[in-house]
């Protein structure tokens, strides 16, 4: 066999030979053993990723969609933390791997990672073709409300992601009346994004939302615009059981229900409650394995997630090119859930309800604490250390020594002492930026009290 | 998905899209501080020392007085203090000779480590028990520094973690019970540890610091 160039078959023509036939031969053997190929011996899936199509304007968007809300980062000069730049080279690995596979919807903020993200994003996206991508934004004009910060803000997002319009744009977590109010209806910045909408520079207009039954009704009935599409929260444990927790969030239920009547899309966010469903208490992972030994925990969340019909894409923050195959894997194509495997997860988010998990999603808007504390990373060691079953509850208990060690250690190493529970001082200044609603100022002084009853009892 | 729009010219020659564009650029960057963006961490100033009238010797010392008389600078328990409390002292007559200070962690109520290494005799071995009702030092508080005069804020951080409940928070204007909380100390209970003076948001001195005791005292 002679297959050299100059015989007429250059090197490519010789590779892609090559991998035809590699892949014919991989073909051949996995038909040879049927049910032996488990979804995680392919790297990506083993099929096309899961379409969807936006009934406004006929976009075929990706089921999976790629949030930049946790790009990677580097360590800060001279640092060991992950605190510092973002990690362009890595993100521009990620970006080029997931339009590669599919995705192609990307979602970022003004205000995630520092500031840093759009920039990110859009040095990314700038190396593919336009219509390549869906690009999504939003006017996070949280704290420069003015009418003219806000629109310089849209006109940065612009530069920064190297656009001359958006795909999707959206009010950036909304809540509570007095609020949107305040940032988009009497300083006219409503106004001018319907403009840009009619305009055609905003493609499809939307809003993010985090909070009550009133607000969503009155944005959904009575705002009196009519919107492209929705993001809110979806994932299997705010499906029903928030009800059960003096939550300040409506359920994703009546939420998505709502929308599938309008045939509003649902575009959909926090599928893993921002990993934590990935690393679920052990009770919860028995059941899963059970159920699969082969599935991923991330992937119940998102077959989940995607299993509804009316989902336009679930947005996920990758920061590790692990997950974003996992995640590339499910989708690729989607296998909706089961009923029986719907009521498994009811029983997962039950296990959660007793295990008693403040419900932080690592999203940082709290951040940062102006009294130095790292609030995501603290209620994460807590989480941690309760689903590991590493938390010493009762001095009697048998293992108490071995998981006082275990929590005040790992405590140290996960959070320095300065950014610990106790320097907080309980201003209050992070309780509104919570989407999650979460007391996080009596959380701090629970944990506080913990640690300080473990110290005492050493 | 292209989007074209026409540019209408304005008579100065500059289009209508750059002039706005120009415009918005500078009303950016008059309030880019203004906007919050998600993430980060603040950057926390260290402590600065206090200056102490009176050192503060480790309990079971008895006194400064005995513990200078007895110490002969070995360092075994700066060695084994693991709340980063004692340290040598840098004055002239007691080189080398430790005292406590709590820049960056306090004398833990669990904590006798040092009395059980001092070979000297300068801080005698103790109980947790003992420890707990013996005064090396009082808490005096410093109002202008504190964070409910200076920020107007809620605190009350070295209340909620004093080991003996020696400090009480009342109301920063007597005829309204919700204005912000200042602490009021009893030097009664006080034993001196430090928790107050270690977890006091303000930096770089705190308001409320320890003052050694000549004598310790039982209570």
């Amino acid at each position: 066999m002679n297959n050299s160039p100059k015989d007429g078959l250059d090197r490519r023509q010789f590779l892609s030979k090559l991998g035809g036939g590699a892949l014919a031969i991989s073909a051949a053997l996995a038909a040879c053993k049927p049910g032996k190929q488990t979804a995680r011996s392919a790297a990506t899936g083993n099929g096309e990723m899961t379409y969807r199509v936006n009934p406004k304007t006929g976009d075929k968007v990706s089921l999976l969609g790629y949030g930049a809300m946790r790009w990677p980062r580097l360590p800060k000069p001279g640092g060991k933390g992950n605190d510092g730049e973002i990690d362009q080279e890595t993100v521009n690995a990620l970006v080029d791997y997931a339009i590669e596979h599919g995705v192609n919807y990307f979602d970022t903020s003004p205000r995630y990672c520092e500031g840093m993200s759009e920039k990110a994003l859009g040095i990314a996206l700038s190396r593919h073709p336009r219509n390549k991508f869906f690009i999504s934004t939003k006017m996070s004009n949280q704290t420069a409300q003015s009418r003219e910060e806000s629109i310089a803000m849209y006109h940065r997002s612009m530069e920064l992601l190297k656009v001359d319009y958006f795909d999707y744009y959206l009010v950036h977590a909304v809540g509570a009346y007095d609020v949107y109010k305040a940032r988009f209806l009497d300083n006219g910045v409503l106004d001018f994004m319907l403009q840009e909408r009619a305009a055609g520079r905003i493609r499809n207009l939307g809003w993010s939302f985090h909070g009550k039954k009133e607000f969503f009704d009155y944005m959904m009935f009575e705002s009196g615009v009519k919107w492209d599409f929705v993001l809110i929260q979806l994932n299997y444990f705010d499906w029903d059981v928030t009800q059960a927790q003096s939550r300040s969030n409506v359920d994703a239920h009546y939420q998505y229900d709502v929308l599938a009547k309008l045939k509003v899309p649902a575009l959909i966010m926090e599928p893993l409650l921002g990993g934590r469903l990935a690393s679920p208490n052990h009770v919860a992972q028995t059941l899963m394995k059970q159920a699969n030994p082969d599935a991923s925990f991330a992937s119940w969340a998102f077959r989940f997630a995607g299993s509804f019909p009316d989902v336009l894409t679930v947005l996920s923050g990758m920061t590790y090119m692990e997950h974003l195959q996992d995640n590339l894997r499910t989708y690729s194509p989607l296998v909706p859930l089961t009923d029986k495997e719907q009521q498994m997860l009811v029983q997962v988010a039950k296990t959660m309800l007793d295990f008693k998990n403040i419900n932080c999603t690592n999203c940082q808007y709290c951040m940062p604490c102006p009294y130095g504390i790292n609030i995501p990373g603290l209620f994460a060691h807590y989480n941690k250390c309760l689903n590991e079953g590493n938390f010493p509850s009762q001095a009697q208990d048998q293992n108490y020594r071995k998981a006082r060690q275990t929590f005040l250690v790992g405590l140290d190493r996960s959070v320095p002492k300065l950014r610990q529970a106790n320097h907080c001082i309980g201003c209050g200044k992070c309780v509104p930026a919570c989407p999650q609603g979460i007391a996080i100022p009596q959380e701090m002084q629970k944990i506080d009290q913990f640690v300080e009853q473990l110290k005492r009892n050493g | 998905m292209e989007t074209n729009h026409e540019e209408s010219i304005s008579p100065q020659g500059m289009s209508r899209k750059k002039f706005l564009w120009i415009g918005a650029l500078f009303a950016f960057t008059a309030t880019v501080k203004a906007s919050k963006v998600d993430g980060g961490l603040a950057v926390i100033e260290n402590k600065k020392a206090p200056k102490r009238a009176t050192p503060i010797v480790p309990p079971g010392a008895l006194s400064h007085r005995n513990f200078s008389k007895h110490c002969t600078g070995c360092q075994l328990c700066v060695s084994a203090c693991p709340n980063q409390v004692l340290r040598p002292s840098p004055g002239l007559v007691s080189l080398l000779q430790p005292e406590m200070s709590y820049e960056r962690g306090y004398c833990r109520p669990e904590c006798t480590r040092c009395s059980h290494v001092c070979p000297a005799g300068a801080i005698r071995p103790i109980t947790r028990a003992e420890k707990s009702a013996t005064q090396i030092g009082h808490a005096v508080w410093v109002k202008e520094n504190c964070v409910v005069t200076r920020d107007g804020v809620h605190c009350g951080n070295c209340a909620r973690h004093c080991p003996v409940g020696a400090i009480q928070m009342v109301p920063s204007d007597a005829k309204n019970e919700r204005s912000p909380k200042f602490p009021v100390i009893d030097p009664e209970r006080c034993i001196g540890c430090g928790a107050c003076e270690n977890l006091c948001p303000s930096r770089p001195s705190s308001a409320i610091y320890v003052e050694g005791n000549q004598m310790h005292r039982i209570v």
